[in-house]
């Protein structure tokens, strides 16, 4: 192997750390063929995003600060969701505003912090080789899609990777997941994930991608509780879908 | 205002069950968003006039005092009168006066959410005066005693049968006996009884979409003429609206002009847009003899200052509910207060009171697509969740709530704990999942909720912590 | 008062003294100056394009565009575009001289606002290229409601009135601005019934601009 390009800090998350720990594998794997050592600091916890959502904001300020302790001497700092990561890099600011020490290491913190595929297009230069032809449908989580940008660089990496995305009508209107929105406003919930796999699957892919791990779970619940056979699966385990067991891709 | 915001849960499950409803809400978002993107698309200066639209409005905000003083001394110049409300019912009031000091009988009125906001329309009939709307979409709902669900296409949640059933039942005392089918004798039959209004009205009451503070200047813009019609033949022009809708000078109402068709509806601009100055010329052969101008702060003065003093940038174009997934489900009426959508849901807890409204802003996902089409960059999620610390703040939110997220934080605040009981928590959920379809159909509680619906994969038996860690601990025996 | 009362308030919350004359001085040089924003590329071509632009635009928002030599058979112009039938024109133009003595199927009326009007022939003020705006304009003359009452609109314009942008009119209007100065940019139309576009929802239903060569 290559001499290592640097160091990685994992900021898990939540919901891959508890409900799918497989997708942090892949993600794992990813920064590492990417030429670098990824580190998982022990003492991370959540972002603070329902706190802060929920209009806690003394707790969301204290989980910040936890959250920057424990990873501002990191040289990068990668998340596979766009939420969390949109949380850190694009909120920490505005919520320590008054607070001078913590609002400066929260700038220090954001300048290094990347969502995934940011991270493997822009900074490591990733560049996926082959692996098979696939067809899927790609979903542009909310918080990824307008607080960090991500659009292109997940569909560039897949494509290199042999997926060939067919877009599905209106990519980029929100799934219904919302954190905390999807159980109190469970009706409004529904219609709006009803209308995304719908929407999804009119594309007749094989797969329904996407980056943010609620919006994955909202979509893959739907279309298991409608009977419709689509796969769904985070960007990450399928640019590592040579890992992935055979059953689950077929 | 009037505001049922209360009822926020059966009204939506009402707009859900509600087939036409979710017909025209179809149609609405699609066209909308498509012809929006169009129209962006083909003028390259869109964004860069966003950030001087901003710029703008947030100039004249910090000038309020003397941007309202200037307009004010043009229009008395021009030979118009401005009168100030504190409040809707002082608002009210002086437009009741200014009909009666002239004798009114019948007013015509123009469309004007500032009017929607103080009830305006209710209050002068029970003061015995025949007030009609003349936008159409208005008209429609004015006979139907409903309120506006869109705040540019007020009659959207109807459909074409709907609006001929009505036209029917109202319109015979007029001598139109036939049910009709086609939307273009809807339109016709509209305009035929709209024009008598016209003719004979003593008042005419509109809104401004802007206010020139250099020229004393309201800006109209329609795509009926129905504004020009009610604006220029009876001998009263009465002005309502808000104190926010100034800006300095015609070259920036250009600016805005150029935006405002375009995140509306998706043209370049609309059919009309009119530059009304003063009271008729001694010369002219039509125009209002008076001209008034209502300025209505009703809580918006009180905006300044705080972190809501953005949403004093709305030029009202409706973008944000075009784009708004929770709008394109429910409609404008389950908001329960004339302003819906993402502007709606930052508007009424200050237009109204937070604890009746307060189901609105916690009602988003902010997934932030109304931010990125407002024209003027007002951060509405922001402004949502503004309310949302003020809800908790206050404790108006359920106690199961409060607790959960305090409980939340301080495991937070003990990550070890914290990965500790996950990996308790994710073996009892497992529990609850079928073996042979690796899903759990059923959860209890508030998770219930979301099994009501969907299905939840159930979770592997150890977290990603827990695991790496294994790992780690592998890889340093096998180093020694 | 309330006046006093809401100049107050917003002070207030703006933590500003009513006093401070720098505040003043701010927003009347901001007046004084009244420098345009940024003007779109397309307002600002040679006059030709310029009139292209126009009748394009014009026609997209659903007007109609007739474009002439000279003024020698406007009353030709006219009757062309309204086919055959029996009219009551009513007509309010200055500049042009419309004969239509050939046409014996022609009436010409007087004006005065009423619930049914025919034709309405008239002139305007300018117009703006960007979006194919006709510019129309209060006076001794013209009537706005003149405008709006007819069933179908005519309006005569000369080439050489076309300008560029909207800033264009304010350079030439904002010293003595009429009571209304008023854009038209197509038919009078509604999209309140499912969305769908009608025409004539109170103004006219169509819209008919012949364009005067110079
Ligand atoms: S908030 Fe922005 S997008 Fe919504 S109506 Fe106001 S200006 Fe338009």
């Amino acid at each position: 192997m290559t001499e290592e390009k640097g160091e990685v800090a994992l900021f898990v998350t939540c919901l891959i750390d508890n409900l799918r720990p497989d997708i942090g594998f892949s993600v794992v794997s990813l920064i590492e063929d990417a030429g670098f050592k990824v580190i998982v600091p022990e003492l991370q916890s959540c972002c603070g995003q329902p706190n802060f959502n929920g209009g806690d904001k003394l707790n969301a300020q204290k989980t910040a600060r936890k959250v920057i302790d424990a990873f501002i001497d990191y040289e990068y700092v990668v998340i596979a969701s766009g939420s969390c990561g949109g949380m850190i890099k694009h909120h920490y600011i505005d919520l320590l505003v008054d607070d001078t020490l913590y609002r400066q290491k929260a700038e220090r913190l954001t300048a290094k912090v990347y969502e995934l595929s940011h991270f493997l297009c822009e900074v490591a230069d990733y560049k996926p080789v082959f692996i098979d032809k696939m067809e899927v449908t790609y979903h542009d989580a909310c918080a990824g899609l307008r607080e960090l940008d991500i659009k292109n660089q997940p569909r560039a990496l897949l494509a290199q990777s042999g997926v060939n995305i067919i877009e599905m009508d209106e990519p980029e209107v929100c799934c219904g997941f919302g954190g905390a929105f999807c159980v109190k406003y469970p009706e409004i919930s529904n219609q709006m994930v009803e209308k995304k796999v719908m929407d999804a699957n009119k594309t007749d892919a094989a797969a329904l991608v996407t980056g943010d791990l609620g919006c994955l779970m909202n979509m893959e619940g739907k279309l298991h509780r409608l009977g419709i056979d689509l796969q769904v699966f985070h960007y990450a385990e399928l640019l590592t879908r040579e890992r992935l067991t055979r059953e689950r891709l077929t | 205002m009037q505001v049922n915001s209360k009822d926020f849960i059966p009204l939506v499950n009402l707009a859900l069950d509600n087939n036409s409803l979710q017909a025209s809400l179809g149609m609405l978002g699609k066209g909308l968003s498509f012809k929006r993107t169009a129209a962006v698309a083909d003028f390259p200066e869109f964004d860069q006039l966003r950030d001087e639209a901003r710029d703008i409005k947030d100039h004249c905000l910090q000038y309020l005092d003397i941007y309202l003083m200037k307009f004010e001394e043009q229009v008395t110049n021009k030979g118009g009168h401005v009168h100030w409300a504190s409040n809707e019912g002082e608002a009210r009031e002086i437009v009741l006066s200014l009909c009666q000091a002239e004798n009114a009988r019948t007013i015509t009125k123009s469309k004007s959410m500032v009017t929607e906001e103080i009830d305006l329309v209710p209050f002068l009939e029970d003061h015995g005066l025949d007030a009609v709307e003349t936008d159409l979409g208005e008209y429609i709902i004015q006979l139907r005693g409903e309120r506006p669900s869109h705040i540019i296409a007020p009659a959207v949640h109807l459909s074409k049968s709907q609006v001929a059933d009505t036209f029917f039942d109202q319109h015979s005392n007029l001598g139109f006996n036939e049910k009709l089918t086609e939307r273009v004798d809807l339109v016709g039959e509209a305009r035929q009884v709209l024009r008598e209004k016209f003719l004979g009205a003593d008042v005419g009451i509109s809104g401004a979409n802007f206010l020139v503070a250099d020229t004393g200047t309201i800006v109209l813009v329609t795509n009926e003429g129905n504004a020009e019609l009610t604006t220029a033949i009876p001998e009263t022009h009465i002005v309502v609206t808000g104190i926010e809708k100034i800006i300095p000078t015609l070259e920036d109402a250009s600016t805005f002009i150029r935006l405002l068709a375009r995140s509306a509806v998706g043209a370049e601009i609309s059919a009309y847009t009119s530059f009304i100055t003063g009271p008729r010329r001694e010369e002219d052969q039509d125009g209002p003899k008076n001209f008034h101008v209502v300025l209505v702060d009703n809580g918006r003065s009180e905006m300044l200052g705080t972190e809501l003093q953005d949403m004093l940038r709305c030029i009202r174009c409706s973008a944000c509910l075009n784009h708004c997934p929770v709008y394109l489900s429910i409609g404008g009426h389950a908001y329960g207060s004339v302003y819906s959508g993402p502007m709606g849901a930052v508007l009424t807890p200050q237009f109204s009171r937070l604890e009746e409204a307060k189901q609105l802003p916690n009602a988003s996902t902010f997934c932030g697509r109304c931010e990125s089409v407002c024209p003027v960059h007002i951060p509405l999620p922001k402004l949502m969740r503004h309310w949302r610390n003020k809800e908790f703040e206050a404790g108006l939110n359920p106690l199961s709530m409060r607790w959960g997220l305090r409980a939340w934080a301080l495991l937070n605040r003990h990550p070890l704990l914290q990965h500790m009981l996950a990996s308790l928590g994710i073996r009892i959920l497992g529990l609850f999942g079928n073996k042979a379809t690796g899903y759990i159909i059923k959860l209890p509680g508030l998770a219930g909720n979301w099994t009501k619906d969907r299905d939840f994969r159930t979770p592997p038996s150890t977290t990603f912590m827990s695991q790496w860690k294994t790992m780690q601990k592998n890889r340093q025996k096998k180093e020694v | 008062m309330s006046r006093t009362e809401i100049l107050d308030r917003i002070r207030k919350k703006l933590a500003v003294d009513s006093e401070d004359k720098t505040r003043l001085q701010v927003v009347e040089s901001r007046l004084a100056n009244h420098l345009p924003n940024t003007i779109p590329s397309r307002c600002r071509q040679s006059h030709s394009d310029l009139v292209d632009l126009f009748q394009e635009k014009m026609e997209k928002a659903h007007g109609t565009v007739n474009r002439v030599n000279n003024d020698t058979d406007l009353g030709g112009e006219i009757m062309a575009y309204l086919g055959d039938g029996s009219f009551e024109l009513c007509i309010n133009v200055l500049e042009f001289e419309l004969d239509f003595s050939a046409y014996s199927s022609v009436q010409t009326v007087e004006w005065t606002p009423r619930s049914s009007l025919d034709i309405c022939i008239s002139d305007c003020f300018g117009a703006v290229a960007e979006t194919g705006s006709l510019v129309i304009s209060s006076s001794k003359q013209m009537p706005l409601s003149f405008n709006f009452l007819g069933e179908k609109h005519i309006v005569l314009l000369k080439e050489d009135q076309i300008m560029g942008a909207y800033e264009d009119i304010w350079a030439r209007t904002r010293n003595d601005m009429p009571r209304d100065i008023t854009l038209v940019s197509g038919p009078s139309c509604t999209g309140d019934i499912e969305m769908i576009m009608e025409f004539g929802a109170h103004g006219p239903k169509e819209l008919h601009i012949i364009i005067i060569g110079s």
